[in-house]
């Protein structure tokens, strides 16, 4: 009698720490599922900007060139954003071969040459909220005798946002304004 | 509360960069429209081995106000130094290291913390002010980041010595004439120099 009984208990035991152990494991899976869930949201509110290069054009007159983009900045973190500064990195081999890169401010001025950008230039600073995208034309307003007599070897823009994080976009063919007018979607 | 000077590594873009610069010639300049009046120290320097610095010295004459970082310190294996170190941010990064002597030099250093800031010349538009007083030149402001205090004990002491030796004994007898004997040497040149 007294044997069943320990047998009974004992079977008991075992039932009920299977069931505890099922629970727990139940318990790590449901835990580290909400974990993943909570890092995925974590780094959607990271802060991101993502500049895409829709259009880009440089005009040349006596004293400067005049470069012009047309930049759609998307921010596809939960958090609100904004574009802080907007450089154009030109890079270039001087008189002496010597290679250099120089980071050229977006001009705020709108260039009465580009009449086609008036309505939407892109004007420094630009909030862009969560999951949204902002476009504007930017320009970059460089003097021939900054470049004179070097070879430019390539283009880079760089946005900045509000918490110091860099973007880059690398305009590979730039139009000469003149030229593309007629073909300018505007 | 004080602040402690501590060791520190700070990164450069080449070997170039990691040696201080010459400076081969000295001036002071007080505009009125530029720091309220107050004369500002140019240094000229050997950009020989610097074409980045130099370069950036010509294209900023082009654009807009830059970026600059600076900070004071002492470079490993240079005692009786002060280094200046100017970390450009903008229109382009590069690093430059400026060395002074704190008896021969450290009335540019004092004269840079007065006025709070420096201009920069390359020699190659000349290694005197007066041959070319319209070369390009970069002026950098300098904040006061803790330095002066350090500096003033660091200066006084050698300074001031140099300062009486090199005094006329007249111009020596016409200072505790005019009853200014409670005044340092380099009390004076501060005074002239705000």
């Amino acid at each position: 009698m007294h044997d069943n009984l320990f047998a009974l208990a004992e079977i008991a035991t075992a039932v009920a720490a299977w069931q505890a152990l099922m629970l727990s494991s139940l318990g790590l899976i449901v835990s580290s599922k909400a974990l993943r869930v909570t890092e995925q949201q974590e780094k959607r509110r990271k802060p991101r900007l993502v500049p895409n290069l829709l259009d880009g054009y440089v005009r040349h007159d006596a004293h400067c060139r005049v470069y012009v983009f047309l930049l759609s900045v998307s921010n596809p973190a939960d958090s609100d954003n904004a574009v802080a500064a907007l450089d154009l990195r030109s890079t270039y081999s001087t008189k002496s071969n010597f290679q250099m890169t120089i980071k050229i401010p977006s001009h705020t001025e709108f260039d009465k040459a580009f009449q086609c950008t008036a309505d939407n230039p892109f004007a420094i600073p630009v909030s862009v909220h969560a999951h949204q995208t902002v476009p504007g034309w930017a320009f970059f307003r460089v003097k021939q005798a900054l470049l004179d007599g070097a070879i430019v070897e390539g283009h880079t823009i760089a946005l900045l946002d509000s918490h110091g994080i860099e973007s880059q976009v690398e305009p590979i063919m730039i139009r000469e304004y003149g030229d593309a007018t007629e073909t300018t979607p505007c | 509360m004080r602040p402690k000077p501590r060791r520190v590594k700070f990164p450069i873009h080449n070997l170039r960069e990691a040696h201080p610069l010459r400076i081969v010639g000295d001036a002071l300049i007080a505009t009125r429209n530029v720091g309220g009046g107050r004369p500002i120290p140019l240094v000229i320097l050997d950009t020989t081995d610097r074409p980045d610095l130099e370069e950036l010295i010509r294209v900023h004459q082009y654009l807009p106000a830059g970026d600059i970082d600076c900070g004071w310190g002492e470079l490993e294996g240079s005692k009786g130094m002060v280094a200046l170190i100017l970390t450009f941010k903008r229109p382009s990064e590069l690093i430059a290291i400026l060395e002074f002597d704190i008896v021969k030099q450290g009335v540019i250093v004092d004269q840079i913390l007065t006025a709070r800031g420096l201009y920069i010349q390359s020699v190659r538009d000349g290694d005197r002010y007066i041959k070319n007083p319209d070369a390009p030149r970069i002026l950098a402001e300098i904040p006061d980041t803790g330095f002066h205090e350090f500096w003033n004990r660091l200066f006084h002491c050698p300074a001031c010595g140099r300062l009486w030796r090199t005094w006329s004994p007249g111009f020596q007898k016409l200072h505790q004439g005019a009853g200014l004997q409670h005044l340092m040497p380099i009390d004076h040149q501060r005074k002239f120099a705000a």
